[in-house]
């Protein structure tokens, strides 16, 4: 591929890897708050990531509502659905010592939610098709799609919508103390029950963004969650697990290793490269590349 | 007298296991069949367990090498390397366990080195794709996509399965029993409890963590070489795919892990769900599974071995 | 204490588990009432899509075979109605090996039919010969069926060689030489069908003397094409021919419009034919060539109805669902020809037989049994199929998208 290497080529190549990245990088967002409390890896993430999907597509087909205008509707009813979630699901699991339950019960659901997508909506593909979708900018003979830059400014606003509620809001310094030290901020009154709910209500809510990122962007069918989530596990592990920036980065990285790689080796091997990649930074780095930052900000 | 007594009444079920060929017609019962793959499952089962169970390393790097066994015994036989017959034969089977050792001996060293808790299990779910992808584009020694064939005409009954299959599910239970009674087990269960006490007690954490590892991945390997006799067909899609990693890991949790009947039970049980919802709600058996699994561990978190514990106590 | 209760438990689990298997293990009535034929089938997973319409092909055949008397049955003398029973390959390919355990061991089926993937039928087809149970299957490459050289398994579809032939005898037969594709990009999803077709593709651009410049097939998974775009766009590809899932093949449509790239030939494989696609891309979805193995406007008998019903159950039109819907019909003349429904005998008229006026046309298995059927490939045109190959001049000529 190198006799066609020219600037403009490489700049585009970047930003279809960030734009790409940031799908990966919201999803991560809200892996990493579940993690950070509950001390698991929410695997089922992905799969509510495509549930909320079908919810958008559901409020844009039958009751004619624009997609982004419908997160209106998507974040708080995800949020409730967090909520239940854990109240009913993972409530007692979250206070065991061993955490394969808890991460089993993700599996349970994970199994269970996909299955019933595919009875509610079948196994077909859908898609919201607006007067913007394929949509693109271009500046300087740079293609930049709408719906993917949409996709990128919603990221970036709930990365800072979260930021701001964990360090301003009263619930939110508590879930960050949690993170920290689980068995001190119980000590200080903290109840371990709430902040878990909170992070994971939150974590759940994100998801609903990415839904809707999700849906705008592209087609889905019920199997495209999982994916989803292996994806947004690297991302983590890459960034920081645990760290909001570092998983939004992280999915950024994620996303432009993909695209060089794809672009400069043959595509089968994009996958075995992100993994590699991800192997050396845990090797190496295993705290992530952008945590540092983090603990500074 | 209590430990005599569950050795007498494990034998009389492993006797009772073994004869049930001859009770009931091998090629033509279902139940044979479901047994026969309850013992694949009880193998991985329990390799897992001594991993994350008992030593507390959470590997999600199974399939690696359940694949790796059963493309072993693929390539040994199509290229005819060892002259050994390779139908069921135990220098094959043997070596299908000791090349997914070589594998946890090589990535097992630097990842359990450096790794700890999730960032364990998240490395190993990497390298088990990154395996996976290496297979995939292995060219015309592992098949590519299409895999490899064996000649399918050399099969003639259930028996031998149903057999080999016991003694593997027997072999890993008895394998991990005795491990775990053994200065081996102690050193594993002191570093799942407190890795750095353990190490300031003198016991070698890394060498302790790589051998528990590397049997796992040898019990793990044999059932993959005896899929691989069963299927005919390996191909990466079938033998590398992730729930060869996540069954075992589902079956251990909801049996009970870090309990040596754990695996059992759990493998018993969950693959008679995957058989039943099949069977009784052919359209729906995925919601039907996970809603069982999240019943299971929302109510039973020890696991179903637990299920006693929490009568006994209410007692 | 612990250990003893332990394995009472384990016991009490076994003894459970055993006796649902056991008392379901199914229990054959004296006098047969009915033929069981058995098919695995992707009920769930990734192949639900297919799979569903696969299933009612097969169920909409039996219907109307049933609705005439069933089969008659000379051995018997009597005509016996098809039950078909179904078990879940999971979109597996292991899953067709299990699949195929339940139907034989558990439901005692006499006959057996396939599900719609060449790997899940391959291990299905291993376990029907393990159990000598004829299993006839559709939708499998023939080329790699032949290759395992089944005694008990026949099969009706195209092979890799020949169905990659058809973009090449396209543009030769219906492109003056000026306007033929001149740089050809290859897009194959990295999975058994993909990596088999790529080298069919390269083998027949050779004959034919086109130029492949860019083959970079892409993990079963990707949702990004991107990349492959860009590397489209440097080389200056002028013809797209792509194996890619259905969902799959919207969003890389829908990247290249992003991206701006305009190809006056792509050809699609599995990805572009259903009516999603159709939809989603609009007036987009024109100049665009998908697969298809059956079409209403072959004039099989009763095609154009097949062609409602569907459309009826599915709410879109069907290109394959013709040859799930043969294949009852070519087993129903099979056991009538045989005069019995053992499988040595069923498969002995299947081999080297031929089947006259199926939803397929005429069907003649060769002595291996396997039969070949083209493939074929359809151009939208305003939300209509309209066939470029096999060419019918009359009907409707290749266009190409104007750059």
């Amino acid at each position: 591929m190198w006799e066609y290497i020219t600037f403009g080529l490489i700049v585009q190549l970047f930003v279809n890897g960030i734009l790409f990245g940031t799908m990966y990088g919201i999803a991560a967002i809200g892996l990493s708050l579940v993690f950070g409390t509950m001390r698991i890896i929410f695997l089922a993430q992905g799969t509510m990531i495509i549930f909320m999907a079908y919810i958008c597509y559901w409020i844009f087909t039958l009751m004619g509502i624009d997609p982004y205008l419908s997160l209106v509707i998507i974040v708080p009813l995800s949020l409730l659905l967090g909520i239940g979630l854990y109240h009913i699901l993972f409530r007692e699991a979250a206070g065991l010592e061993d955490k394969n339950i808890s991460l089993l019960i993700a599996v349970g659901l994970m199994f269970l939610m996909e299955n019933l997508i595919t009875v509610i909506w079948t196994a077909n593909p859908r898609f919201i098709e607006t007067s913007y979708t394929s949509f693109a900018f271009r500046p300087m003979g740079i293609n930049i799609s709408v719906t993917r830059l949409n996709g990128l400014i919603m990221a970036l606003l709930s990365t800072a919508g979260v930021l701001l509620f964990l360090k301003k809001t009263m619930i939110g310094m508590a879930v960050r103390a949690a993170s920290e030290d689980m068995i001190s901020a119980t000590l200080v009154g903290i109840s371990p029950h709430r902040v878990n709910a909170v992070a994971f209500a939150i974590g759940i809510g994100l998801a609903g963004v990415a839904g809707v990122g999700l849906a705008t962007i592209y087609p889905f069918d019920p199997y495209y969650g999982f994916i989803f989530a292996l994806k947004a596990i690297i991302s983590l592990a890459i960034g920081g697990i645990g760290s909001v920036v570092g998983a939004l980065l992280g999915g950024i990285l994620l996303g432009l290793i993909e695209s060089l790689a794809s672009f400069f080796f043959s595509g089968g091997w994009s996958d075995a490269i992100s993994f590699a990649v991800f192997l050396i930074v845990l090797m190496f780095k295993p705290e992530g590349l952008f945590v540092r930052s983090i603990n500074k900000a | 007298m209590e430990d005599k007594r569950s050795i007498l009444i494990s034998v009389l079920v492993v006797i009772a296991f073994a004869c049930v060929p001859f009770v009931l017609d091998v090629d033509k019962s279902y139940f044979v069949f479901f047994l026969f793959l309850s013992f694949c499952y009880v193998t991985i089962t329990q390799a897992w367990n001594l991993v994350g169970g008992y030593t507390g390393q959470i590997s999600l790097g199974q399939h690696a090498f359940f694949g790796l066994g059963a493309y072993t015994t693929a390539i040994i036989w199509l290229r005819d390397i060892t002259k050994t017959g390779y139908f069921f034969d135990p220098v094959t089977m043997i070596l299908s366990g000791l090349v997914p050792v070589v594998l946890a001996i090589i990535v097992g060293i630097p990842l359990l080195h450096r790794l700890k808790g999730d960032y364990f299990a998240i490395g190993t779910l990497g390298v088990g794709e990154i395996i996976k992808v290496l297979f995939v584009k292995g060219g015309s020694f592992t098949g590519a996509s299409d895999g490899l064939h064996l000649p399918s005409t050399v099969f003639e009954s259930m028996k031998p399965y149903y057999w080999t299959g016991l003694f593997l599910a027997i072999f890993s239970t008895v394998v991990v029993y005795f491990l775990i009674r053994s200065r081996i087990g102690l050193a594993l269960r002191a570093i799942r409890e407190d890795e750095t006490s353990a190490a300031s007690h003198g016991v070698h954490v890394l060498k302790y963590k790589v051998f528990a590892f590397a049997v796992g991945a040898f019990l793990t390997g044999l059932a993959g070489s005896l899929y691989a006799y069963y299927l005919f067909h390996i191909n990466p899609d079938a033998v590398l795919k992730l729930n060869w990693t996540l069954y075992p890991v589902l079956m251990c949790v909801i049996g009970g892990t870090g309990r040596i009947m754990g695996p059992v039970i759990g493998a018993f049980f969950m693959n008679g769900v995957f058989f039943l919802t099949d069977i009784y709600f052919v359209e729906i058996n995925p919601i039907m599974a996970g809603l069982l699994i999240i019943i299971v561990m929302r109510f039973m978190p020890g696991g179903l071995i637990g299920l006693k514990d929490m009568i006994m106590s209410r007692k | 204490m612990t250990k003893t209760k332990g394995l009472k438990w384990c016991l009490f689990f076994i003894l459970i588990v055993s006796l649902c298997l056991i008392s379901f293990n199914g229990v054959m009535a004296a006098e047969r009432t009915e033929i069981r034929v058995g098919a695995p089938a992707s009920i769930t997973g990734l192949n639900a899509m297919t799979g569903k319409e696969h299933r009612w092909g097969y169920e909409q055949s039996v219907k109307d075979i049933n609705a005439k008397g069933g089969v008659y049955v000379k051995d018997l003398g009597k005509r016996l109605p098809i039950k078909l029973i179904w078990a879940d390959d999971k979109s597996q390919n292991d899953g067709g090996a299990q699949a195929m355990e339940r139907l034989i061991k558990r439901d005692k089926i006499d006959l057996a039919l396939s599900s719609n993937i060449t790997p899940i039928n391959i291990a299905a087809g291993t376990v029907a010969e393990k159990y000598k149970v004829y299993y006839q299957i559709v939708v499998s490459w023939i080329d790699f069926i032949e290759k395992e050289n089944f005694k008990w398994v026949s099969d009706l579809f195209s092979d890799t060689g020949r169905a990659a032939q058809s973009p090449f005898a396209i543009w030769d037969e219906q492109l003056p030489p000026e306007k033929r594709p001149k740089r050809v990009a290859l897009l194959m999803e990295d999975n058994q069908d993909g990596q088999g077709f790529g080298m069919g593709f390269k083998a027949w651009a050779e004959k034919y003397g086109y130029k492949i410049v860019i083959d970079s097939p892409f993990a079963p998974g990707t949702k990004d094409f991107s990349s492959h775009i860009l590397k489209y766009k440097a080389a200056k590809v002028d013809a797209i021919l792509t194996l890619i899932p259905p969902t799959d093949g919207i969003t890389l449509l829908r990247q290249m419009k992003e991206q701006n790239l305009k190809v006056p030939y792509i050809h699609g494989w599995k990805g572009f034919w259903t009516r999603e696609f159709e939809k989603a891309m609009g007036g987009d979805a024109d100049y665009i060539i998908h697969d298809g193995f059956w079409s209403d406007k072959m004039g099989a008998p009763g095609a154009k109805k097949l062609q409602e019903q569907f459309i009826k159950a599915f709410g879109y039109d069907s290109t394959s669902v013709g040859l799930s819907y043969a294949n009852p019909q070519i087993l129903a003349m099979a056991i009538e020809r045989a005069g019995s429904f053992a499988s040595a005998k069923v498969r002995d008229q299947v081999f080297g037989g031929e089947f006259k006026g199926t939803m397929m046309g005429d069907v003649k298995y060769n002595e291996k049994g396997l039969a070949f059927t083209p493939f074929l490939a359809l151009q939208w045109w305003k939300g209509e199929r309209m066939p470029v190959y096999p060419y019918k001049p009359d009907v409707w000529k290749l266009k190409m998208r104007p750059r």
